[in-house]
C-alpha cells in the first residue's frame, strides 16, 4: 500500500521503519537534513568580532570629531559673515567686566568642561 | 551556563567577557543559518561577524518575549536574506511552484556530477538548490531542532506556511533521491 507523503513523513519522524521506495528515499532525506553544514567558524571568531567592534567604535569617535570640527568651522564662518553683513564693530564692554573677575571666567570654563566629561563618562557609556 | 537574562544584563553593563560568552553560545546557530542560506563561502564569516555586531547594537531592545537563541536566529535570518537581496542572489524569493517543481525534479540530472558522492552528499547539494525560505525552515527544524512556533518567530512566516514549506521541500528532495536510488539499482 502506498501511503500519502504526509503520512510517510510523519512516520519517518517517529523513527518508524519504512520499506517502500518512497519510505527509503524519505529516510535518506531525513538523515541528510539532520547533518550540520560543513562550514565552521574559526576558534578566534569571538576575538575577531570584538576587534571589529573596537574598530567601529574608534571610527565613530573619529567621525564625531570631524563633525565637531566642521561645526565649529561653519559657526566661525557664519559669525564672520553675519558681522560683515550688519557692520558689527567689536566692543569689549562685557569682556572688560569679565577682566575684573578672571577667577570667575576660568571657573566657568572648567565647570562646563567638567559637565561635558561627566556626561560622556557616566551617561553615554553603558548603552549599546 | 549563565541564563539568558543574566547574560544579557552583563553584556548591557559593558562586560566584554559576557559578550564573548554570548557569541560562543550562539555561533553555531548563526553559522548554520548563514551557511545554508549564503552559498558564497567567502562571504560567510564576515556575515556571521556582522550578525553579532547587530546583536550587540540591538541587545537593549531584546524583551525576553522569546528565547535569546530564537532572537539571534531571527537577526541571522534577516541579515542573510538582506545580504542575498543586496547581491541580487535572490531573483525571486520563491519561484513559481509548478515550474520550479518541474525543473527541480526534471530528468536533467545534476546527480551525474555526483557519480562518486553518496546519497547524503547528493541531498546536501540539492538543499543548496532549493529556494532560500525552504532552506531556512529546513535548517531551523532539522539541524537546530526548533519548533514550528520558534521558526514562525524567526522567519515571520505563519505556522501553516512553515509546515507547508517543510513538507514541500522534503517531498521535492525525496522525488529527486528516489530517482537517484532507482538509477543506482540499474547500474
Amino acid at each position: 500500500m502506498n501511503l500519502p507523503d504526509e503520512e510517510l513523513q510523519h512516520r519517518i519522524e517517529q523513527h518508524m521503519n519504512e520499506t517502500s521506495a518512497d519510505g527509503l528515499a524519505y529516510q535518506k532525506v531525513f538523515d541528510a537534513l539532520a547533518t550540520e553544514p560543513e562550514f565552521r567558524l574559526p576558534m578566534t571568531f569571538a576575538d575577531k568580532v570584538l576587534a571589529k567592534l573596537d574598530r567601529r567604535e574608534a571610527l565613530a569617535g573619529t567621525r564625531e570629531m570631524y563633525w565637531l570640527a566642521a561645526g565649529i568651522f561653519l559657526l566661525v564662518i557664519a559669525a564672520l559673515v553675519g558681522a560683515m553683513l550688519i557692520g558689527f564693530k567689536p566692543s569689549f564692554g562685557i569682556f572688560g567686566f569679565l577682566a575684573s573677575y578672571p577667577g570667575l571666567f576660568v571657573f566657568g570654563i572648567l565647570f562646563v568642561g567638567l559637565l561635558q566629561w561627566l556626561d560622556k563618562r557616566l551617561v553615554k557609556k553603558p548603552t549599546l | 551556563m549563565m541564563d539568558d537574562q543574566a547574560l544579557v544584563s552583563q553584556v548591557l553593563s559593558g562586560d566584554r567577557k559576557a559578550f564573548v560568552q554570548l557569541i560562543k553560545q550562539h555561533q553555531r546557530l548563526v553559522a548554520h543559518m548563514v551557511a545554508r542560506l549564503v552559498n558564497r563561502a567567502e562571504d560567510r564569516e564576515e556575515l556571521c561577524q556582522d550578525v553579532f555586531l547587530r546583536v550587540y547594537d540591538k541587545l537593549g531592545e531584546f524583551n525576553f518575549q522569546s528565547k535569546l537563541s530564537t532572537w539571534i536566529a531571527t537577526i541571522a535570518y534577516r541579515h542573510s536574506v538582506n545580504h542575498l537581496r543586496k547581491r541580487k542572489m535572490m531573483a525571486s524569493d520563491l519561484p513559481e511552484e509548478e515550474s520550479f517543481t518541474a525543473h527541480f525534479v526534471s530528468d536533467e540530472n545534476p546527480e551525474e556530477e555526483l557519480e562518486d558522492a553518496d546519497t547524503n552528499t547528493l541531498v546536501i547539494r540539492l538543499i543548496d538548490q532549493l529556494p532560500v525560505h525552504y532552506r531556512a525552515v529546513l535548517t531551523l527544524y532539522h539541524v537546530d531542532g526548533m519548533s514550528y512556533q520558534e521558526i514562525e518567530k524567526v522567519t515571520g512566516m505563519p505556522e501553516g506556511t512553515v509546515k507547508n514549506y517543510l513538507f514541500r521541500s522534503r517531498q521535492l528532495l525525496k522525488e529527486k533521491v528516489k530517482k537517484y536510488l532507482g538509477k543506482e539499482e540499474w547500474i
